[in-house]
């Protein structure tokens, strides 16, 4: 069976930074308190949703960040009990049993705060798991971040933060495939991504 | 070197690639458009070699064929965008200008990456010496200890050896060998039914009888697939600490906070007795039941619900109304009273039709944040038809920063922008002359002497309207007349008449953009004219209103504005037009009209009072209301039995709240608190909630009810579809569905056969009454529902007025009108009540009552104050859901840089918002969205999430004699630093 190479397009210009999307990973992926693997960053003002003053003109748009799955990731390259690596179809994962909480792949990634690091016992304010039932359970000491919903993949599902969108500004599949989704959108608009110029080759697209 | 100037950015043309990559090496380009195919070389050693030079610039391939591999493999090699030679005079234009975005984008977001807070790196700096990376996990035992050893000794638990990044291919096939077992996770059809009016289709997942996550369920149209942010949190809502266990009886003064458990028996034969009780002392319409919108099942919810029901048994009063009501009143004015006498919401099309507009006006309507799932049709609509988007709001919202353009009027002063597009309009004819002739009141004439419309003969007011026809120069009737006048001044019979347009114009011309427009409205003339050119033009225009501009004093008369923008224009009744919005169609709309559904209401053949949430205040501080009496309680339309409203004794002395935070969602807080709910007032309240809030605080009873997801029910939302909600979950503790609670109370005051069906039964019956009242079969529709749980109640698509037959009494827009819509006593059943024209009949503009600069209040509060509906809520539910919280944390003011500076205020500190009503502390945002002199409080918090005060201490509760509406926004406060 063809490789896959896995990717998600964002589309800014559709995109409300209504936080659907990270409710969505939070919920499914149950994640502890204060972690959130996918974040909604206002592109304007200081503040979430507060908008810049630009040559007399007002604007705001908002970027949906979480781990970005990179081709050539700096992170997998420096874990140093192979914790973090890259499946076959190109997610990159973490193994919490082999993790040792050196966090050098936190250092090495340049996408701040995709990765977070549980410094204490998970905690949860509901008192007991919720989200899919296949998800690892959250361990202290221990490095975490999106995982292209690996578990929902394997079930042929997409991962939670895609459908859910109110804006229909996500997609997801695979860039291999030239019939699908993802792949028909990167040719029909501009997109850019970000940092590209570190050479990291992300697998995350946003179209402007 | 050739230089061309774009309207976006200077561009420089390179002839060959070497001088094309010094170029790039020696300054920042915003993009590089480059013929790939045209140097000779590979196309992916161009792109290289220009990703070299310029690591971070977008690049615009360009290629001569409309091949699909080259594109993509163009796409793979780096171009962020491709462009075909022969379509570049459409795309390139379009392509460049998603470039520079784009460029600001990851501009922004490396800027951001770069600078943000690492605080978990900085905290690892620090952490690096004293933590030793073994120590991991409490006991020191890892996972993988722990199965080595237990593999070791056979124990036979769920043993994963896991492969990395594969646990689940491992568990599933230790599934299939049957050494583990994993609990199977059950699926229910349910509806997420708060006052957004979505009516989200949802599964609960339930596991363990738990519910672990929702997620969405397909509608019976894809289109209609939704869910948001709030929907997905609902296991915190479920499994909310807070929630009601038990009946629980007030100890100590009513708002003391002492509580004593009771069981359902004593709460049952205690509400009984005192509706009993309080019936006989002052009459049966003295015990209220007050249902609001915090729930819209049909059978448990405030609409239509079991409530209703019970109270048109028991003869009481139900209060209605007073939110929401004054723009929806404005446009049936003009564009007819419809559902008998029913509220306009139901005036526009179907939300799922705008995606064929081609401009859409969205005017005062945060719709990202409040009504989510409305935004994908109108973007839609800009990217595939072209549609332009025009939002009209004083704050830069998320729905304004999607704008083509965003203007933004002084804050209450809507009707008047109205008037100065209709005056742009009307001034440079740029109506639709078909659709003004034949489908509005603008050629019918109009007495000077008496205001009403002259008839053919004076003596019959049934008899046919006259028009002046200018090819014989005479009044003759509509249907004769060759060519009639709009504008103009005539002499029949002696008295002087005008065309109605004639007067409209008049009207207009009060507010032209350059004078009266922007006096009023700050609005620059130069963007009315813009706005209202594009609007009368780029057909077919979408207005999509919302409540913001209905908080203010004025809404009905924007209400009015608007739906005659339309008229004029003749944006009604087609596909991708609509003059009110996009609720038509909805399953919601049919059930706001009492008629569809008198059997599920009115079983017994008796019926409540009616009363305005605004008389409330008076009914219970003074015993009397002043209110019009309805000629026909069923149907607004019959008019009134007296021509001025009178003083009507009607005590309210008991009251039954269910779906309702009255005491947190209506205005003036401490008027509330201290005078409406005192105990002389109010001698037992009973309210039926199922977590604490402002409103149970003032209970003498609190009843537990269940989640949505704890009982069966029928939702209805502004989308087409009546959907079944299964119960997923057990009741816990003592909690009951609100249908439940109104069987006790029917079996304890001996009327038991009106309650003694499941909520399926009765739901089932709704559709079929529902379904046979709007003409589709009910018993197909009780099937489809039986087998689907979904029915759709108005085919494909939707929009209103299609057929051109106005609910006026001529059959026409009519912007100019004989009659007048009001809004008490209440809104249900006599929902609009009509009494002769009193006051103007066309669209004017009055100022709000308190929040213009022309009341001397201005000099002491001189900011006015809104409470955005936010996303992080619906009005004020999910007011304490955890996840939620993480990422909006506290109640906070949004103030403008110039207001806060003034105030020598900065973000981050401690302000006091406060007037003569009342105050609140909350944490401040420095933002520009904000207009300055507003301040922006969001909805939904609750008084014990204040440092201090509450929000609601702030709004006032006038009553405006003709729409009789809460008008949140008409507020004026100042903020100082705490």
């Amino acid at each position: 069976m063809a490789e896959k190479r896995l990717a998600m397009v964002v589309d800014t210009v559709r995109c409300i930074g209504c936080s659907t999307c990270a409710l969505a990973c939070k919920v499914e992926n149950n994640l502890p308190n204060e972690i959130w693997w996918n974040r909604v960053l206002t592109v304007g003002g200081s503040e979430i949703d507060t908008p810049e003053l630009r040559n007399g003109h007002l604007e705001m748009s908002y970027l949906t960040l979480a781990c970005q799955h990179c081709e050539n990731a700096p992170c997998v390259k420096v874990c140093p009990v192979g914790a973090t690596f890259k499946n076959e179809d190109g997610v990159i994962m973490q193994d919490y049993d082999r993790c040792i909480g050196c966090r050098y792949c936190m250092v090495a990634c340049p996408y701040t705060g995709v990765r977070q690091f549980n410094w204490e016992d998970p905690e949860y304010d509901v008192p007991f798991p919720v989200g899919g039932a296949e998800v690892p359970a959250h361990q202290k000491g221990t490095v975490e971040k999106c995982t292209f919903c690996a578990h929902r993949l394997e079930d042929g599902l997409e991962p939670a933060c895609i459908e859910v969108c109110p804006a229909r500004a996500r997609t997801f599949g695979d860039l291999n495939d030239p019939d699908s989704e993802v792949s028909e959108k990167l040719r029909e608009k501009s997109s850019v991504q970000l940092l590209a110029e570190k050479g990291t080759k992300p697998s995350v697209y946003f179209l402007t | 070197m050739q230089t061309i100037d774009l309207p976006e950015a200077p561009v420089v043309l390179a002839d060959n690639l070497p001088s094309l990559l010094r170029l790039l090496d020696g300054a920042e380009a915003g993009a590089v458009i480059v013929d790939v195919f045209g140097f000779g070389q590979p196309a992916n050693e161009v792109l290289d070699a220009i990703r070299a030079s310029a690591p971070s610039c977008p690049i615009i391939s360009f290629t001569s064929s409309v091949e699909r591999d080259y594109s993509e493999l163009l796409v793979r090699a780096g171009s962020n965008a491709v462009v075909d030679i022969e379509r570049a005079p459409e795309q390139l234009m379009a392509r460049i200008q998603e470039a520079l975005r784009g460029r600001e984008l990851k501009a922004q977001g490396s800027r951001f990456l770069r600078s943000s807070n690492r605080p978990s790196i900085d905290k690892e700096a620090h952490n690096m010496g004293s933590k030793s990376p073994s120590s991991v996990g409490s006991t020191g035992l890892t996972r993988r200890t722990f199965l080595k050893a237990s593999a070791a000794g056979g124990a036979g638990l769920a043993v994963v050896a896991a492969v990395p990044g594969t646990p689940t291919k491992v568990l599933h096939a230790l599934e299939a060998s049957g050494a583990i077992q994993t609990s199977g996770e059950e699926l229910f059809g349910v509806v997420c039914s708060p006052n957004c009016w979505m009516g989200c289709r949802l599964n609960a997942h339930v596991r363990d009888g738990k519910l672990v996550k929702t997620s969405m369920n397909p509608m019976p149209e894809a289109q209609y697939n939704r869910v948001c942010l709030r929907g997905l949190s609902h296991v915190q809502r479920v499994y909310d600490p807070d929630r009601f266990k038990y009946p629980m009886k007030r100890v100590g003064p009513r708002g003391g906070g002492e509580w004593e458990r009771i069981s359902w028996n004593e709460a049952i034969s205690t509400i009984a007795s005192e509706i009993a009780r309080i019936q006989g002392k002052y009459g049966k319409t003295a015990f209220a039941f007050a249902p609001m919108s915090g729930n819209y099942g049909v059978i448990n919810g405030g609409l239509a619900g079991a409530i209703q029901r019970f109270a048109g048994i028991v003869e009481g009063t139900v209060v209605g109304g007073a939110i929401d009501q004054a723009m929806p009143l404005g446009m049936a004015q003009v564009l007819g009273n419809v559902l008998n006498g029913g509220q306009a919401f139901g005036l526009g099309n179907e939300a799922a039709d705008m995606q064929y507009s081609r401009m859409v006006t969205v005017w005062g309507s945060n719709i990202t944040e409040s009504q989510v799932h409305n935004w994908h049709f109108i973007s839609d609509a800009m990217e595939n038809n072209g549609a332009k988007l025009v939002v009209i709001d004083p704050t830069f919202t998320a729905t304004a920063a999607k704008a083509d353009i965003w203007i933004r009027p002084r804050a209450g002063s809507d009707p008047a922008l109205a008037l100065s597009v209709i005056h742009t309009i009307i001034e440079e004819e740029l109506w639709d002359l078909d659709f003004v002739m034949n489908h509005t009141v603008g050629p019918f004439l109009v007495s000077s002497e008496t205001g009403l419309f002259v008839r053919e003969n004076p003596e019959d007011p049934t008899s046919r309207y006259l028009v002046w026809d200018q090819s014989t120069g005479g009044a003759v009737p509509f249907d004769e007349a060759v060519d009639p006048a709009l504008l103009g001044e005539y002499d029949v019979a002696g008295v002087m008449v005008s065309p109605a347009m004639q007067l409209l114009a008049d009207e207009a011309a009060k507010f032209t953009p350059e004078e009266g427009g922007v006096n009023n409205t700050d609005v620059p003339p130069d963007q009315v004219r813009e706005y209202a050119r594009l609007y009368a033009t780029q057909k077919p225009a979408f207005i999509y209103p919302g409540f913001g501009i209905d908080r203010y004093t004025n809404g009905h008369l924007t209400g009015r504005g608007l739906a005659t923008m339309a008229a004029l224009t003749g944006n009604v009744g087609v596909s991708g037009a609509s003059p009110a919005g996009a609720m038509g169609g909805g399953a919601l709309m049919a059930l706001l009209d009492p008629a569809n559904v008198m059997g599920w209401l009115f079983p017994a053949g008796t019926f409540y009072g009616s009363m305005n949430y605004l008389l409330l205040y008076d009914a219970l501080i003074k015993g009397e209301v002043e209110m019009y009496t309805p000629a026909d309680p069923l149907n607004g339309l019959a008019g009134t039995t007296t021509s001025e409203p009178q003083m009507v004794p009607y005590p309210i002395k008991g009251a039954f709240l269910n779906t309702s935070n009255f005491v947190s969602n209506f205005p003036n807080q401490n008027k509330i608190e201290q005078e409406l709910f005192s105990e002389e007032n109010l001698e037992f309240v009973a309210v039926a909630e199922i977590r604490p809030t402002d409103t149970t605080a003032y209970a003498d009873m609190i009843l537990p009810i269940t989640h949505w997801f704890e009982n069966d029910d029928i939702v209805g939302g502004i989308h087409p579809f009546l959907l079944r909600n299964d119960k997923a979950l057990e009741a816990p503790f003592e909690a009951k569905p609100d249908l439940e609670i109104f069987r006790l109370l029917a079996e304890e005051m001996g009327f038991p056969e009106y309650f003694d069906k499941t909520a399926q039964e009765y739901a089932e019956g709704i559709v079929e009454e529902l379904a046979n009242n709007l003409g589709e079969g009910g018993a197909a529709a009780v099937q489809q529902y039986r087998d689907t749980g979904a029915v759709r109640l108005f085919p494909y698509p939707f929009y209103s007025f299609a057929d051109k037959n106005f609910y006026t009494s001529s059959g026409r827009c009519e912007f100019y009108a004989e009659w007048e819509t009001l809004n008490h006593p209440a809104t249900s059943p006599a929902t609009v009540l009509t009494v002769p024209m009193g006051g103007n009949p066309l669209p004017h503009f009055e100022p709000p009552y308190e929040a213009w600069p022309d009341n001397p209040l201005f000099e002491k509060y001189p900011l006015v104050n809104y409470q955005e509906h936010s996303k992080w809520r619906i009005h004020s539910q999910w007011f304490q859901v955890p996840w939620l919280r993480e990422l909006d944390p506290e109640p906070v003011v949004k103030l403008s840089p110039e207001d806060a500076a003034q105030r020598g205020i900065e973000n981050g500190d401690y302000a006091e918002v406060f007037n003569d009503r009342g105050q609140a502390t909350f944490k401040v945002i420095v933002s520009e969205a904000i207009l300055a002199g507003m301040c922006n409080t969001p909805k939904g918090w609750q008084r014990y999430q204040f440092k201090e005060g509450g929000y609601q201490e702030l709004t006032n509760d006038h009553k405006h004699p003709i729409n009789m509406n809460c008008a949140f926004f008409d507020t004026l406060v100042d903020v100082r630093k705490a």
